[in-house]
Formats: structure tokens, C-alpha cells, sequence
């Protein structure tokens, strides 16, 4: 027991409200830990407090709140039910052998229905004589990673984007960087409601180092760096 | 879907299984906007906070551990958290909190209503009732608009340690009340 256990038997109540601060809330925090009697007392009064917020009357909230609420469930939810966003891409032709990428030792961390998928497409890019699979991560100039970027070096060669929230969604000119710095305009890449989006890059482009999106509105261009060498 | 408990209620909406996710905000819905409406005052901010509280549950629903308490204390603790956080974006006038709540005796709550529950928020009800009026107004400004007691001193013109004091001795007399009622 240490010596906060009088600062702290003083504090119980503001600490089960939750409106303790600054140094004297960490210091009973800290306290809490060793301290068996303090805490139960917190946890008593805490229970107190639940009790209280249960006094708060009961009011139904206006028409239609149940099916707004439950639309708006529904939208956040959907990343998630779309978890499986591989096997999704793979039913596309041209991304046919995307995730092959991981099952060659990228950076990417599959998981294992994903890495089923990528076996199953490693024969794939075996058979494409491609220069480069790999799946690179996207992120924005401050390097927060919005997702992921899959490219193939190849006959012909594509990307496909893949975002992790919906703040990306939109249409993005695509620049393709070479060995040089020097910027190549490449087309124009759409990410859907659906988080990906791909595109076939012109013939001939010389050894790429980067790829950049630039967002038609605006806003943090998106950049996947492929490894150097 | 209306017998199946709280817990089925709260799985089912973590796994977002539509006739269960419905049935959790039905049954919930009007104490967690009434406690948002009583925290904010405002009827449509209280709205967005009582969506964002169903939108964390379903985010956290594997936090919520049933030997800890119940589904609805968890719900109106995140629902309490969603609005204090949007009442210190737009600080408001300090409001009486006893003016609020219905202290009389209970003609609030439901049939339905599982028996323990009733009896214990009338505990605390009747418990609120006999403190004397400044600690139940400090612990229900803590409790409702999470005011700290250097808030509180100032609301009341208090010095600090007289606020913290009033908190705690409320807020301890109502958790003699309350565990009585558990101890039976
Ligand atoms: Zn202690």
C-alpha cells in the first residue's frame, strides 16, 4: 500500500463519477492498483453513480429513430461484412492474380482465407511472366495509411487500389514516378463505394518507383512506394 | 425477439444480425435518449448522441462483461460518455439537475421493468430525496454533466475542498442506499 491511500480515500467519489483530473486523478489511479479496499470502494460508488443515470426519465426519441439509427449500423458495418475484399477483387479479370502478391512475400499480411486466394493465383502469375506483383502500402503525404496498392509489372501492366474507409472514395489522375523522380501521366483511376479500383497502365513505362494518386477534388494526393532494386 | 434478454439482445447486435440489432434499439432507445436529453437539454443533438451511443455498442459489445453489471448501466455509461463529450464542445449555462429528474415516487417505471431494477432506482430515489439538497445537487451535476468539483465550487461558490466533500458524502450515503438493496 502506498502513500496515496488518504489522497486517494478522498477522491473515491470523484473517481467513480469520472470527473477527477490532472495529477491527483493519476496518482489514485495509480494507487487503485495496489490499493484491494480503495478500489472497492470505487467500484461501489461507481455503481452508485449507474444507479443514479437510471433516475434519467425515459423518453422516445422521434419517428423514424429506430430505422436511422439501424441505417446508419448498417453503412459502418459494411467494411466489415466486406472483410473478405480479396476474394471480392479476385471474381475481377483484370485483377486476376493481385493476390498472388501475398503469397510472395510482400508486405502484405494476409489472412488466411486471403492466402488460400493468393496460392491459388501465385500459379497465375507464374504463368504471366510478370516483372513485379507486389502489394504496396497507400498512404498519404503525412504517411497515415489510407490502404493498399496492388501492382503488376507486366503484359499489361496494372494497379489496383484498395482503400480501408470510405474518406477516399472518388475519381484520382494517376501519375506513375520512375527512376528519375520524373512523373509519368498515366490515367485516371475511380475508387468505388466498394474501397478498390483499378486501372491498365499505358505500354513502355521504364522502371517505377512510385505511384501517385492525385484526388480530382482535392485534398492529400495518395502514394504507394515499390521497393527499390 | 421481445423475451430474449438483454445479453442475446447485445450478441446479436454485435454480429450485426439485422432482427436483433432492431430489437436492442427498440428496447433502449428511450433510455438513451431520455438520459442524453436530460444531459443535453437539446433534442436533436441528443439524437446524433444516441445514435453514436448504439453505433459504440455495437463497436464494443465484447467489453460489455455481464458478471460486471448490466446491459443497460453499460449502455447508459457510453451513452453518458457520448454526451459529456458533446456538451463540452458547446458549454452550456449550468442547469439545476434536480429540476430534471422526477424525485417523487416512482410512477416512471414500466410493468415490464425486472422487479431488482425497479426496487433499486427507487432505493436510490428515496435515497436522493433525504440528502440534504447541496450534496444531492453536487453528486447530480457530477453524475449528469460530469461538472468536477472545481466546477462545482465555482457554480456554487464554494471553496474546492467543500465541493469535493459534498460529492463524496452524497455520494456515499447513496451507496449505503443502493447496498442494502443488493445485500438482501
Ligand atoms: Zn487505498
Amino acid at each position: 500500500m502506498t502513500d496515496n491511500h488518504g489522497e486517494t480515500r478522498e477522491l473515491v467519489a470523484e473517481l467513480a463519477l469520472d470527473v477527477a483530473a490532472g495529477e491527483e486523478r493519476g496518482r489514485a489511479l495509480g494507487h487503485l492498483e495496489t490499493c484491494r479496499e480503495c478500489r472497492a470502494l470505487v467500484g461501489g460508488l461507481a455503481d452508485a453513480k449507474d444507479e443514479i443515470l437510471l433516475l434519467a426519465p425515459e423518453r422516445e426519441p422521434s419517428a423514424g429513430f429506430e430505422s436511422r439509427t439501424l441505417a446508419r449500423l448498417a453503412r459502418v458495418a459494411r467494411p466489415v461484412v466486406r472483410a473478405p475484399r480479396w476474394r471480392r477483387i479476385l471474381s475481377l479479370s483484370v485483377a486476376a492474380s493481385i493476390a498472388a502478391a501475398a503469397g510472395v512475400g510482400t508486405v502484405w499480411v494476409a489472412t488466411r482465407s486471403d492466402r488460400q486466394a493468393a496460392d491459388l493465383l501465385t500459379t497465375a502469375l507464374q504463368r504471366a511472366d510478370g516483372k513485379y506483383l507486389g502489394v504496396e502500402v497507400l498512404r498519404r503525404p503525412d504517411g497515415t495509411r489510407v490502404g493498399h496498392m496492388a501492382v503488376y509489372l507486366g503484359r499489361p501492366s496494372w494497379i489496383f487500389a484498395i482503400i480501408d474507409d470510405e474518406t477516399s472514395v472518388g475519381t484520382f489522375d494517376v501519375e506513375v514516378v520512375d527512376a528519375t523522380g520524373a512523373r509519368h501521366p498515366a490515367g485516371v483511376l475511380t475508387i468505388d463505394a466498394g474501397g478498390g479500383g483499378g486501372l491498365v497502365l499505358p505500354s513502355g513505362l521504364g522502371r517505377v518507383t512510385a505511384i501517385v494518386l492525385i484526388p480530382r477534388d482535392g485534398g492529400d494526393p495518395l502514394e504507394a512506394r515499390l521497393p527499390s532494386g | 425477439m421481445r423475451s430474449l434478454s438483454d445479453e442475446s439482445l447485445l450478441a446479436g447486435l454485435a454480429s450485426s444480425d439485422p432482427d436483433s440489432s432492431a430489437a436492442f434499439v427498440r428496447r433502449f432507445q428511450g433510455r438513451v435518449f431520455g438520459l442524453a436529453v436530460t444531459i443535453l437539454g437539446d433534442p436533436n443533438l441528443a439524437e446524433e448522441v444516441a445514435q453514436e451511443t448504439f453505433l459504440r455498442a455495437w463497436r464494443h459489445a465484447a467489453t460489455f462483461d455481464a458478471a460486471r453489471g448490466r446491459v443497460i448501466t453499460w449502455l447508459l455509461a457510453i451513452t453518458r460518455n457520448v454526451a459529456l463529450d458533446a456538451l463540452r464542445l458547446r458549454r452550456q449555462e449550468p442547469v439545476d439537475p434536480s429540476v430534471l429528474i422526477d424525485l417523487r415516487a416512482d410512477s416512471r417505471t414500466e410493468p415490464e421493468t425486472q422487479g431488482v431494477l425497479a426496487d433499486d432506482s427507487e432505493r436510490v430515489r428515496q435515497a436522493l430525496v433525504r440528502l440534504p439538497e447541496e450534496q444531492r445537487r453536487a453528486v447530480l451535476m457530477s453524475a449528469f454533466f460530469g461538472r468536477t468539483a472545481r466546477e462545482i465550487g465555482e457554480i456554487e461558490r464554494i471553496p474546492l475542498g467543500t465541493a469535493k466533500t459534498r460529492i463524496r458524502t452524497g455520494l456515499l450515503k447513496l451507496r449505503e442506499a443502493f447496498e442494502v438493496s443488493n445485500d438482501r
